[in-house]
């Protein structure tokens, strides 16, 4: 029976060194990626990001746990790793070959078909450099390569680790409108890393949040910024303002902005639902407090993961 | 295992100073030195003496394989197909490039077709050579006016093929032995000069281990220690030579007491081919991949 899952988890750990220099990368994280998906990977620097793509293309071995692709062991049924593409951190090619044959090699291990060379150098905008050495590409061209190595095999699944590292503004909006592409329309799953935020907030449909070997938050997108909206209002005098609202909402001392040292307005910012907004301006209109602006503003992915991470951080 | 073969034949063909420098110096050496033995005899009659033109025959063309397999001179010899082994399984760490072939194929048939690889390199090259050789000499004997003898009478050919596979067959093989331990060296160091240091170490040592041997013995007051030499490849490798070119064991007096059978030789050496390929795919098979 052929699974809805494209990557399952289980309580996967890898640790790193013996004895005294142990590094424990991963501490037992479970993961389901649906298919047909685009799912954002997330996390600091040294969280595990990379420690976890690699388990799954199982070029490294777990210490414990399994990785499950579309429903098969990768280290019992390597096969099944034919049906994905990658790029694990900075894609990396040998030097002395040009783009094209770089792409044959790989075409020749995977028993991939070659005549889709030409085609995948033109859709990353390298049909002009085939002949080149790679040694003389850009980090962006390399990049670029890498994305149509990626996608030699026609697979189901991308595993992609970073992939507008090194692109311009245009190639990388048209990457995210490549990968957006292929998964609505040929239901294809990509497993996407990226510290670009703003990045995975456009073009994934969940995401999971890694901080210290460990999974902090995961879910779909507007699942986890939903009850985060923030309310701005602008008010005279801020003083009985605060007072007021104190009575119904929780306000920390870090959301009261006195607009100058002088002057008795200023700004609060309340992190509520926008549904609460009719309630909270007839509070202030019935206190005699004045109102100059109220703006409704949802929390970023960024903001959201610099939160997550932070808690986590306070936690440990 | 074909487009695994085809792939690192367009590397290793693509890498103008793997191939070029390390496999086909040994065919284009010789045609260096043999176009200076032909010009030299047509200038100078000294030259037929210098390079031994003199008595000549075209049957030693199967020499050109003691370059890898006689001791001391293959230590030389050696040295830029230990290179070439150590730039082909470390020249993947060092490139970043098993993570891209990894994922894509079995851990085993990458390897092999390393070794596979490798093995069509050498026989190409020293075939090559052999070639160059053989119309090296007998165009230099014509000029000077000499035999190139034995005539080719089906016979001779016969023989000289047999005693050519025999030749090739025991250096490809004693070379392959070492070459495992250079591949093992380079997956183990992950870099091409830890492969090439170890490679050319193990070229020097194996052929000496009846040294170690003897001063095991001498240390544990045990002549039977000694006889731990019978294990070595060098050492069974000579003795299928010498059982299959005069039919009898070789004798190692005073060194070995006993003789030692062909059929154990070759199960030996069997052994150590099957032991150190073995060695490199267990040893790939259970690696981390993180560069």
């Amino acid at each position: 029976m052929q699974s809805d899952f494209a990557i399952q988890i289980e309580n996967l750990s890898k640790t790193y060194g013996k004895r005294s220099k142990r590094v424990q990368a991963l501490r037992g994280i479970n993961l389901d990626v649906q298919r047909g998906q685009v799912f954002g990977f997330l996390g600091p620097n040294g969280a595990g990001k990379t420690t976890t793509i690699r388990l799954i293309l199982d070029l490294i071995r777990p210490s414990q746990g399994s990785v499950c692709v579309f429903g098969k062991d990768v280290r019992r049924q390597h096969d099944v790793l034919r049906n994905v593409g990658a790029i694990v951190e900075q894609a990396t090619f040998y030097p002395f070959l040009t783009g094209a044959k770089n792409l044959e090699v790989i075409a020749d291990v995977g028993d991939h078909d070659v005549k889709r060379i030409p085609e995948l150098l033109d859709s990353v905008g390298l049909s002009n450099q085939v002949d080149k050495r790679v040694s003389s590409y850009s980090t962006g061209m390399r990049q670029r390569l890498g994305l149509a190595a990626a996608l030699l095999g026609d697979p189901q699944l991308l595993i992609l680790d970073e992939p507008t590292a090194g692109l311009d503004p245009a190639g990388m909006h048209d990457v995210r409108t490549h990968l957006r592409e292929l998964v609505d329309r040929e239901q294809k799953t990509v497993f996407l890393s990226s510290h670009l935020l703003a990045e995975v907030e456009q073009v994934c449909d969940r995401v999971a949040i890694i901080h210290r070997g460990e999974i902090i938050r995961k879910g779909k997108v507007g699942d986890l910024l939903r009850g985060h909206t923030q309310l701005r209002i602008e008010v005279l005098p801020l003083d009985t303002a605060k007072q007021v609202l104190e009575q119904n909402w929780e306000i920390s001392p870090a959301n009261v902005e006195q607009a100058t040292q002088t002057m008795e307005s200023g700004w609060i910012t309340l992190i509520t639902s926008a549904a609460e907004a009719p309630a909270i301006v007839r509070c202030l209109v019935d206190a005699g407090v004045d109102i100059f602006q109220l703006t409704s503003q949802s929390k970023t992915l960024e903001a959201y993961f610099l939160e997550a991470t932070e808690e986590a951080s306070n936690n440990d | 295992m074909i487009k695994l073969f085809r792939a690192e034949w367009k590397k290793t063909a693509n890498h103008r100073w793997l191939a070029g420098f390390l496999i086909w110096i040994f065919p284009v050496g010789a045609l260096a030195f043999y176009t200076i033995v032909v010009v030299a005899t047509i200038f100078s009659e000294e030259a037929i003496e210098n390079f031994g033109l003199n008595g000549a025959v075209w049957t030693d063309v199967s020499n050109v394989w003691n370059t890898l397999s006689s001791y001391p001179g293959n230590v030389l010899g050696r040295m830029p197909i230990l290179a070439f082994v150590a730039t082909l399984f470390a020249g993947e760490y060092e490139w970043g490039t098993w993570k891209n072939i990894t994922p894509r194929n079995s851990r085993s048939a990458l390897i092999l077709a390393k070794f596979l690889t490798l093995g069509v390199y050498v026989v190409l090259a020293f075939a090559a050579m052999s070639v160059i050789v053989g119309l090296g000499n007998g165009i230099a004997t014509s000029i000077a006016g000499l035999p190139y003898p034995p005539a080719a009478t089906g016979a001779v050919v016969g023989e000289f093929l047999g005693d050519y596979v025999l030749r090739a067959g025991l250096a490809f093989v004693s070379t392959l032995i070492v070459v495992s331990f250079a591949a093992f060296a380079a997956l183990i160091t992950r870099k091409i000069v830890g492969g090439i240091m170890i490679g050319f170490l193990i070229s020097i040592i194996e052929p000496n281990l009846w040294l170690a041997c003897l001063g095991l013995s001498k240390l544990f007051n045990n002549p039977d220690l000694i006889e731990l030499y019978r294990f070595a490849p060098s050492f069974n490798i000579g003795n299928i030579n010498e059982w299959i070119r005069f039919n009898h064991a070789l004798d190692m007096a005073p060194i070995l007491s006993t003789h030692v059978s062909l059929g154990s030789s070759i199960a030996v050496v069997a052994l150590w081919i099957v032991g150190s390929i073995a060695l490199v795919l267990l040893l790939f098979q259970r690696q981390d991949i993180t560069s």
